[in-house]
């Protein structure tokens, strides 16, 4: 150490994060199941509404899930969403407003 | 926002593709979370800021104009990123050492260039002085408390003492600090969220027993205000725990939009000493003997004037008519079980305890009588029918809306000096708030 430096601790975060793998994507929509997670935002049921409606007749969705959260400040509780995924191939969740 | 890519990012993990819709506005903070959560190429879908105003033909508009990209995100190939961070490493149990300069004013320049301070001045965290803070306690310095969302870093006691040494602590205050973060910590604060919230709220930290006397933790005048070192100091070291181990900075994932100056630090003790009745502590089961903290995030102080009134009952009125307005955020969110802080001065406990309330009795009161009928909060931001099932009967056109769900979420604690002015703090959103035992 240098006679004008100080040797300091690091108050901050030294984490790096663990880096998972993205699922594999889905070669089309066409008969696919679709799960839409509303995080119940005003209007993001009106978003999704017609998301599905689109999802459906312009790309062959062959079943919308839909789940509204209780509130977009929680998690969506881990037994939903398992249910969720067992019936769908695919998810979209929003909308962060 | 944080839990949308949480939820996502957790399907992705399970081998679905997911995609998470956010405005422009939570851009930056969503792409911060994503690299948080280990999965920076998590396709989100941006669309235009705000949604929640517009009207039901512009949201189905963006809405048509987002399909395309959701349906992209879901099926198109994701190119692999490249980011330099993507690689797996725990923290150290041991903070890493930096050299900085001795002088105070540069100094403090090269903890504010890394992101590290509040904007006020820090004592720089040295190796020395983090060496005395940790003498406040028994906890092992490698110990890991937790991690702190939404930024995830991981809780040593001696991350803590470094932030605590910066917030201008004593070692004695440490064990305080501690139990502030641990509270923090537990589930049912949300800790993550409250950094994320547009709602701007900040953690309050209440400390019960005799620590607060031995520490000069004010409960008595001007306790809410910073200006008393303890009050200030304690409160400041759990923001910066926030700032640097969760990213709750403005510039990072904190995204209120507003926001309170609680954010730069809110402690205070119950006026155990002027209160007529048991302390908090002790009405929630704790030992007389034993210190505690209990922390909740709010959204801000109101306070109310009463100095007309002389009987305690005129007192409550005046208090529940200040609780029961229609621009409270809290009566749409009263369904998540959150609480309402009541934070009587002396003299208006006294009254009310000599008109023959004990504790119980002035929950009850609140609870009864801060209630706004449903239909004033009709087709506004805080009428929330739904979640209001089997608490409100809509049927009823003169039905109301209670503050919180029953009289046990009404936290009552006697806290100023002399005047006639108390206060009210409704919980954030989904904020329960958390007591930890304060352990030396």
């Amino acid at each position: 150490m240098h006679g004008d430096e100080v040797t300091i601790v690091n108050p901050a975060a030294e984490d790096v994060t663990e880096r998972l793998a993205p699922a594999r994507r889905v070669a089309s929509l066409a008969g696919a199941r679709v799960a839409l997670i509303d995080n119940s935002k005003h209007n993001a049921d009106r978003f999704l509404d017609t998301l599905a409606t689109l999802l459906v007749r312009d790309h062959g969705v062959a079943k919308i899930e839909r789940y509204r959260k209780v509130s977009a400040s929680v998690p969506t509780p881990p037994e939903t969403l398992r249910r969720l995924l067992e019936a769908s191939d695919a998810a979209v969740h929003g909308v962060a407003d | 926002m944080t839990w949308g890519l949480h939820d996502s990012v957790q399907i992705e993990k399970s081998g679905r593709p997911a995609v998470t819709v956010v405005t422009e506005a939570f851009q930056a903070a969503a792409e911060a979370r994503a690299r948080v959560l280990g999965l920076p190429e998590h396709p989100r879908v941006i669309i235009e800021h705000p949604l929640a105003s517009r009207m039901p033909s512009e949201v189905e508009k963006v809405a048509a104009a987002a399909a395309e990209r959701i349906v992209a995100g879901l099926s198109r190939p994701l190119a692999p990123s490249a980011r330099a961070d993507a690689v797996t490493a725990a923290a150290p149990a041991r903070a890493r050492r930096r050299q900085i300069t001795s002088d105070f004013a540069a100094g403090n320049r090269a903890l504010e260039d890394q992101g590290w301070t509040d904007g006020l001045p820090v004592i720089p965290p040295t190796e020395t002085l983090v060496a005395e803070m940790l003498s406040g306690t028994t906890a092992a310095p490698g110990e890991v408390l937790g991690r702190m969302e939404p930024l995830q870093g991981t809780v040593t006691v001696e991350k803590v003492a470094a932030n605590a040494v910066m917030a201008g602590c004593r070692p004695e205050y440490f064990p305080v600090v501690l139990a502030s973060v641990r509270a923090v910590l537990q589930p049912d604060f949300h800790v993550g969220s409250t950094a994320c919230t547009t709602g701007g709220a900040a953690p309050i930290v209440i400390v019960n027993g005799p620590i607060a006397a031995r520490l000069g933790i004010s409960g008595g005048t001007a306790c809410f205000g910073g200006n008393i070192k303890a009050n200030a100091t304690i409160g400041r070291a759990l923001r910066l725990c926030m700032r640097n181990l969760g990213g709750a900075k403005p510039d990072g994932m904190e995204k209120s939009t507003q926001a309170w100056p609680g954010k730069i630090a809110c402690c205070f003790a119950e006026n155990e000493a002027r209160s007529p009745w048991e302390p908090l502590s002790v009405e929630r089961g704790h030992a007389a003997a034993q210190s505690t903290v209990t922390v909740v995030a709010v959204r801000g102080i109101y306070p109310l004037t009463e100095g007309v009134q002389t009987t305690g009952v005129g007192v409550l009125e005046t208090l529940v008519a200040s609780m029961r307005y229609v621009g409270s955020p809290i009566y749409h969110q009263m369904h998540n079980e959150i609480p309402v802080i009541v934070a009587l001065c002396p003299e208006h406990a006294e009254e009310i305890a000599r008109a023959g309330f004990d504790r119980r009795a002035v929950r009850a009161y609140i609870h009864e009588h801060a209630r706004v009928p449903a239909r004033e909060l009709r087709g506004r931001g805080y009428y929330a029918p739904e979640a209001w099932q089997g608490l409100v009967d809509e049927s009823d056109p003169d039905a109301r809306v209670p503050i919180v769900t029953d009289p046990e979420r009404i936290i009552l604690v006697v806290a100023g000096g002399d005047g006639r002015h108390s206060a009210w703090m409704p919980a954030w959103s989904v904020c329960r708030g958390a007591t930890e035992v304060i352990v030396p």
